[in-house]
């Protein structure tokens, strides 16, 4: 699996314990690019913002505010990490 | 002879404005702003870099804070210490993080290996925020009720509802209420951990605007009878014409239109207005998109058509958001326009919103509104608006219904090994969020408490809970900040810093929309917020609140107006009736287990015999009660 593939897995599986938590009947795997996490999905902005810090906290990266208010469609998150662990942090 | 009624004769303020009332007007009226580089602490490295401190004030101590303002008030009332002191002087005290700094010192010793963790919690427990009013209540001798109220950024609004009861039924000569909050390195962290925060300035209801300023402060107001005010010959700034209350029951963070349109009519109601009568708004205005928003939407559905919509304006442009002491300075605001004849301004207000279509002062204007509301809305969605009515000799209003209550329910819960665990297997079908014990114990608690009572959510149910405080939410938070720094800490833990995190859990997972009112009473069995439930139901005449206390578990009572029990069928295991509120600074605590509320009720179902019960809190506290068991209907 490329490394692309392996950060798009984990979020997939941050965001479905979220989804479990909130006994949602979304799965991780139905997750696309173009999913948004709070209207497709449900999960509210507090929600996105925890998941924002854990993803800081676990890759070691931090987004800026821009990016972390912006977070919404999966694309947009795994090529904001993605784009945090080329840049070195 | 009318009604007894609450008015404001006495104002004392410690603000980012300055200190006391003459510094904190001119600087309202003028447009000036309170807000700078935050100087108390280090900001390198935070996204921003701005509040709204105090600047003029040491120590930075909120019991400090507090007796600086209660000493401007009792002057300002023309009232001497010894007028004050004695059973008939009431202290009612709001704060949403009570005495933050201290606290914070006592966890640098465990951070630095000086105090073992096992400690904290004895060392924390002076700091409590329950050591707010009794330690101010004991500054002045006041022995009156006291109780400190938790319920966040709408704290000071409480403590003034309850300032209201104790002056119109006639418990107290004198109130004391106010709030306080300081803000400290964790409060900011938390506040931008959720980009709640602007940058540089607070617009409130400006498009463009970018968040919240992080404020602190004090106000403490001064209220007496109207008429025993007019008879001393003091100078009356308003009356306090009543409250309203109400839960949004939906979100720890967001903040929603429908819940505050609630509270405002609720407001209305209890102070026998008309929407067309209020003719000036002291917005919660906390510059933040959403809050903005949803508190000009709920103006629209109170006020629909915009020409009869007052004023409204947020001083929180000039002050930053003070947090528990943010509605007791808004209530002087609120007062000093209606006596002045001046609506202080929204200042930093560039650009109308389209989404927040109200007038809202950009500048200072003359005017004579007859009646103000003030509205204040806490994390969690516990709302509290207070109205206040000018002083002129109105015809005294009509006495309050006083409504009997009883118990239709009391269950006791823990201690358990895993209060979490427990909760979780006991709501497994619910998204129960982050747990910490005492949130864990009072949804299991409420739980049981509702099915007992068969008893469903709704606009007619509430809750009010005692808690000591989230100390293991507050210490998880502050060693995460304080070992890993700003980044380190995660923006869903900062809710249940708050003491209001398990009353405002319980609303939500429940759909209680009545009220959701925590205090700090640290009473064994949460008999303070059982008494503070009764007075509210026996004001409003109708509705049930779970009543109860968290501690090493938790203890709940459904309370219940005797008319809606026994028009629903209710099985009814007792009458309930406060006897006696008092303080009595001297002597140790009460150490009877959590849980001894519930059991006087069941003994008294039971053995069919009245009980009279008294409670005594750590802090001085003194709650009577009496327990009869149900006259057949």
């Amino acid at each position: 699996m490329s490394r692309q593939d392996e950060v798009r897995e984990d979020l997939k599986r941050l965001i479905g314990e979220i989804l479990a938590r909130k006994r949602s009947p979304h799965k991780p795997q139905d997750i696309a690019d173009s999913t948004s996490l709070m209207r497709d999905l449900g999960i509210d902005s507090l929600d996105v913002l925890q998941l924002a810090a854990v993803v800081e906290k676990k890759y070691g990266i931090r987004f800026s505010e821009q990016e972390t208010r912006g977070l919404d469609e999966f694309g947009t998150l795994a090529s904001a990490v993605l784009r945090r662990l080329d840049a070195g942090g | 002879m009318g009604a007894r009624r609450a008015a404001v004769t006495g104002l004392g303020i410690v603000s980012a404005l300055g200190s006391g009332v003459e510094e904190f007007w001119s600087g309202l009226v003028e447009g000036r702003s309170g807000v700078a580089q935050i100087l108390s602490f280090d900001v390198s490295g935070w996204r921003t870099s701005r509040g709204a401190e105090v600047k003029d004030f040491s120590p930075r101590e909120t019991g400090a804070y507090l007796r600086q303002a209660a000493a401007q008030a009792l002057e300002d009332a023309r009232l001497s210490a010894s007028a004050v002191a004695g059973p008939r002087t009431a202290v009612f005290i709001g704060t949403t993080f009570g005495e933050c700094l201290g606290l914070n010192r006592v966890m640098d010793e465990v951070i630095a290996g000086r105090l073992p963790e096992a400690g904290l919690e004895e060392a924390a427990r002076p700091l409590l925020p329950a050591s707010l009013s009794a330690g101010l209540a004991r500054h002045l001798r006041a022995l009156g009720p006291q109780l400190t109220l938790t319920t966040a950024c709408a704290a000071g609004n409480t403590a003034l509802a309850a300032a209201q009861g104790a002056i119109e039924d006639g418990r107290a000569d004198f109130a004391l209420a106010g709030g306080v909050d300081l803000f400290s390195p964790a409060i900011f962290a938390g506040f931008n951990r959720l980009l709640a925060v602007a940058p540089e300035r607070c617009a409130p209801f400006s498009a463009g605007r970018l968040g919240l300023i992080p404020g602190e402060g004090c106000a403490v107001l001064l209220l007496e009878d109207f008429e025993a005010a007019r008879r001393r010959g003091a100078r009356v700034y308003a009356t306090l014409a009543g409250y309203g209350l109400g839960c949004d029951a939906r979100h720890a963070t967001a903040p929603d239109a429908e819940g505050i349109a609630r509270a405002i009519g609720d407001c209305l109601q209890d102070a026998g207005l008309r929407p067309q009568d209020v003719g000036y708004v002291n917005a919660h205005g906390t510059g933040t998109p959403a809050n903005d928003k949803a508190e000009a939407a709920a103006i629209g559905a109170v006020w629909p058509q915009a020409a009869s919509r007052p004023p409204v304006s947020s001083i929180k442009g000039a002050l930053g958001h003070a947090m528990g002491a943010a509605s007791a300075l808004e209530a002087a605001a609120c007062c000093l326009a209606l006596a002045r004849g001046v609506l202080p301004p929204t200042i930093n207000h560039v650009a109308g919103d389209p989404d927040c279509a109200l007038d809202c002062v950009p500048r200072a204007r003359q005017a004579r509104p007859r009646y103000a509301l003030s509205n204040a809305f806490a994390f969690g969605g516990g709302n509290c608006v207070t109205a206040f009515a000018a002083p002129e000799p109105a015809a005294a209003p009509a006495p309050r219904a006083c409504a009997g209550v009883v118990v239709t329910a009391a269950v006791a819960v823990g201690p358990a090994r895993d209060p979490e665990q427990e909760a979780r297997a006991a709501l497994p079908e619910r998204d129960l969020g982050l747990l910490d014990a005492p949130i864990a114990y009072a949804l299991s608690a409420a739980r049981l408490a509702l099915e007992q009572a068969h008893l469903a959510g709704g606009e007619r149910t509430g809750a009010v809970l005692e808690s000591s405080g989230e100390l293991a939410a507050q210490w998880r938070f502050y060693r995460d900040l304080a070992t890993g720094g700003p980044s380190a800490v995660e923006p869903a833990q900062f809710p249940n810093n708050l003491a209001n995190a398990a009353v405002s859990r319980v609303c939500i997972i429940f759909g209680l929309k009545l009220a959701a009112i925590s205090l700090a009473g640290a009473y064994p069995s949460g008999e303070g917020a059982a008494a503070f439930a009764w007075r509210l139901l026996r004001r409003r005449g109708s509705g049930a609140m779970l009543a109860g206390g968290v501690e090493a578990g938790a203890c709940l009572l459904v309370l219940e107006t005797e008319q809606d029990a026994r028009s629903r069928g209710a099985r009814i295991l007792a009458e309930f009736e406060v006897i006696e509120e008092s303080f009595a600074p001297e002597g140790a605590g009460d150490s009877s287990p959590c849980g001894c509320l519930a059991k006087a009720v069941r003994k008294v179902e039971e053995g069919g015999r009245p009980l009279d019960y008294a409670a005594r809190s750590r802090f001085g506290g003194i709650v009577r009660l009496r327990l009869k068991p149900p006259t057949s209907s």
